[in-house]
């Protein structure tokens, strides 16, 4: 409709562009528009046409957990990887696309794939190779390539359980661009990418409760100052906490009984005491191997737990403090009868009267308050 | 009245109530502290924006006006030449759209009659007055301006300037907008928030004809806005609803969204004319501010119980123990003197304190007077 301006509006046209890439701080290689014929072959270079770095959009679907070990700190799951960018090389006609684009699935993608530039990226915390994982390329007319890769994996990562059984564990996919720095080749996501990023609603998770994925781009470090760009696609979970009450809570707060007992099992009379230390001793001995046992029980099917800073080896670690004190009141009391020489007979009584109380209580409220800690 | 009840219980009572006056005080403190820090991150969170918005305007302007420098554009708007006007603009703007989020380019007659939209050439000749108080200001008072407006193509934020003639004779306008959610997605990037832009629904319908329809869906419906960019949507639809949106000032409040706790600030966006055209939400995880809080109440609270257990064991032992269990022993005792029962040794006196133990020993020797040893009544003085 409206023809070509002069050649000098075009000349003032380039020579603006450096100057607004000057003021916004951009690379002038945004100002290279050079492309190959869409015919040339194979296109394997980096795609310059919109200039330098490449920014390829990552957007990550959950499509299926099927396992995660917070003991092992690995989750397997079934992701939906969608990685988008530009090669104005592979533009076309629009009426050449079915549907809006060139669509190409499995081994046809795969045979696209090779004669084509793809971005170099890395699943860092991936374990071994994947069970599954199958390739769709798409081809859109004004040159956008987007791959989607369906892959069963399985993943390392970090698990934080220090409020344990209240705590959130993020199932972190961590995408890298190997070989390229960000100067060629960044990895970024848009709004679209993040609405993408989610989980499938038929996603169960046997006890954990699954939440929202979010993306976060980050930079690496490289040697001499190189920098690569990372985006990590992290899917929050959230614990069942009322699972945990049967298996651990319970036999936590029982064996913390154990203790109490001999102070329960015991009656002061006179200026001594009804039960003989000894058998409140036993007690106490039995006790113990009780907590030890439980306590190999839970590093057995929770590893984790027991070698982090958590509720339930604080509880743990409360419940032989209590086992002392009661050992500790064994021996005073009703051994040595320490109190009594010390102060009389009367104030022996009471504090023996006030121990049998407040030495539960104390505990119990010290156990809870854990509990709380973990759950504020 | 019974000593040995009421007394401790006196005392007790009185060290509950002070240990809960100070917990709850601690507490208060404590709370009141995190909720301050919360307050300066609202507040920080607030100053970015605005210092985000206020840059975006002067990155607007200073791209306009570098375009509009060039002595050709200036050439072809004063002799109304639209093709070489196009010409001369149309490859630069196509860098400055992909690359940062320019989003329109438009060159104005006075008033505000659209002349050539760079970002949609087929478009011209319409008026604008009515809607951009902006361009009708440049064009009269013959001066820059800055602001956010709705135009028929969405909402962006402008830099607008009037041009001139080689004479020197004002020929009209050019504008030039920055797309709202680069900006957004850079707060996201550099900061860790998320958030998302909310336009009346009204405003953007009668104005922004060029948009979309899809936008105008129930999904993106929040009270009388809708969504028109959000950094995670799934998130801000938990975040913000019908009911937290009308707000005609900044006004923030704490939500969880999937069990963590997020601040949430809300922005009134006003346009050039200062009329509120929208919303624009931040949220920001504070689990962390949260969880300090929390554990400090758990914290602060237990350690009150425990005090108040110990320090009213303490009374119990010492009042009962030292006091009112030997004066029982002493008058069960004093009771059998008065009623003749021999000499026997007190249960537990020779653990009672010095006191104790002289008075329970003028209590013996009171009672093995024979009666020639006692006083004659006459002899008293």
């Amino acid at each position: 409709m409206i023809p070509a301006g002069a050649g000098a509006a075009r000349t003032m046209a380039a020579i603006l562009a450096l100057m607004l890439a000057a003021l916004l701080s951009i690379s002038p290689a945004v100002a290279s528009t050079t492309e190959k014929p869409a015919d040339a072959a194979p296109l394997v270079s980096v795609p310059t046409g919109k200039g330098l770095p490449v920014v390829v959009r990552a957007a990550l679907f959950f499509n299926q957990i099927q396992a995660f070990n917070d003991n092992q700190n690995t989750f397997e799951a079934t992701t939906d990887l969608r990685l988008s960018w530009f090669d104005l090389r592979l533009r076309y006609p629009a009426e050449e696309g079915l549907n809006g684009y060139k669509e190409y699935r499995v081994s046809a993608a795969e045979a696209e794939l090779a004669k084509m530039w793809t971005p170099r990226i890395r699943l860092v915390n991936r374990v071994g190779e994947p069970t599954f994982s199958e390739r769709r390329l798409r081809i859109f007319p004004d040159g956008r390539v987007e791959t989607i890769a369906r892959t069963t994996a399985t993943y390392k990562v970090p698990v934080d359980l220090s409020r344990f059984p209240f705590d959130h564990q993020s199932l972190l996919i961590e995408l890298v661009v190997q070989e390229d720095t960000i100067e060629t080749v960044d990895l970024d996501f848009s709004s679209e990418d993040v609405a993408f990023s989610r989980v499938a609603s038929s996603v169960e998770m046997d006890g954990w409760t699954p939440g929202l994925v979010n993306l976060k781009r980050e930079l690496v470090a490289g040697w001499n100052g190189d920098r690569y760009a990372r985006v990590l696609a992290a899917l929050d979970v959230r614990r069942v906490a009322s699972s945990t009450i049967a298996t651990i809570f319970i036999p936590l707060f029982a064996s913390l009984l154990i203790p109490f007992l001999a102070t329960w099992m015991n009656r002061a009379v006179d200026d001594g005491f009804e039960v003989e230390a000894f058998e409140l001793a036993n007690v106490i001995i039995g006790g113990l191997f009780a907590v030890i046992a439980l306590g190999f029980t839970i590093s057995s099917a929770y590893p984790n737990l027991v070698s982090s800073d958590n509720t339930v080896s604080r509880l743990l670690g409360l419940n032989y403090v209590a086992l002392a004190v009661g050992l500790v009141i064994t021996v005073v009391f009703y051994r040595y009868r320490m109190p009594a020489r010390w102060f009389g007979a009367h104030v022996q009584e009471q504090m023996f009267a006030f121990l049998s109380w407040a030495f539960p209580l104390m505990f119990i409220a010290i156990g809870l308050a854990l509990v709380a800690v973990s759950a504020a | 009245m019974k000593f040995r009840q009421s007394a401790p219980a006196i005392l007790i009572g009185v060290v509950i109530v002070v240990i809960a006056t100070v917990s709850v005080v601690s507490n208060l403190i404590s709370h009141r502290m995190a909720a301050s820090f919360e307050e300066t991150q609202f507040v920080l969170m607030g100053q970015i924006m605005q210092s985000k918005l206020s840059g975006a305007e002067g990155k607007a302007l200073a791209a306009a006006e570098s375009l509009a420098s060039m002595p050709p554009v200036i050439k072809a708007f004063s002799e109304q030449d639209r093709a070489a006007l196009l010409a001369a603009t149309q490859g630069s703007f196509k860098v400055l759209h992909e690359k940062h989020g320019i989003s329109q380019a438009q060159f104005h007659l006075a008033p505000a009659v659209s002349f050539l939209r760079v970002h949609n050439p087929e478009k011209f000749d319409d008026d604008q007055s009515k809607f951009r108080q902006m361009v009708v200001e440049v064009n009269r008072a013959n001066g820059i301006r800055k602001g956010i407006e709705v135009t028929s193509s969405g909402i962006g934020i402008f830099g607008s300037l009037p041009l001139a003639d080689d004479a020197g004779r004002a020929i009209g306008s050019f504008e030039m907008a920055l797309e709202f959610g680069p900006l957004l997605d850079e707060l996201k990037r550099a900061y860790g928030f998320e958030l998302a832009l909310f336009i009346n629904e009204k405003i953007l319908h009668e104005t922004a004809t060029s948009l979309k329809g899809d936008i105008f869906n129930e999904q993106n419906r929040v009270g009388p806005y809708v969504k028109f960019y959000s950094t995670h949507p799934e998130l801000l639809r938990t975040l913000v609803g019908s009911g937290d949106i009308n707000i005609t000032e900044d006004a923030h409040y704490l939500r969880e969204a999937n069990g963590v706790p997020h601040g949430v600030l809300l922005q009134p966006i006003y346009n050039y004319a200062k009329k509120q055209i929208g919303v624009v939400a931040m949220a920001r995880d504070f689990s962390a501010t949260r969880l300090a809080d929390g554990q400090a109440v758990v914290w602060q609270t237990l350690l009150g119980v425990l005090s108040a257990m110990l320090l009213a064991g303490a009374i119990l032992i010492v009042l009962r123990g030292m006091v009112t269990r030997p004066l029982a022993v002493l008058n069960e005792r004093i009771a059998a003197m008065a009623d003749g029962a021999p000499e026997r040794e007190l249960s537990g006196a020779p653990g009672w304190c010095d006191e104790m133990r002289e008075l329970a020993q003028s209590c013996e020797r009171l009672a093995n007077q024979t009666p020639a040893d006692k006083p004659a009544a006459g002899d008293a003085s």
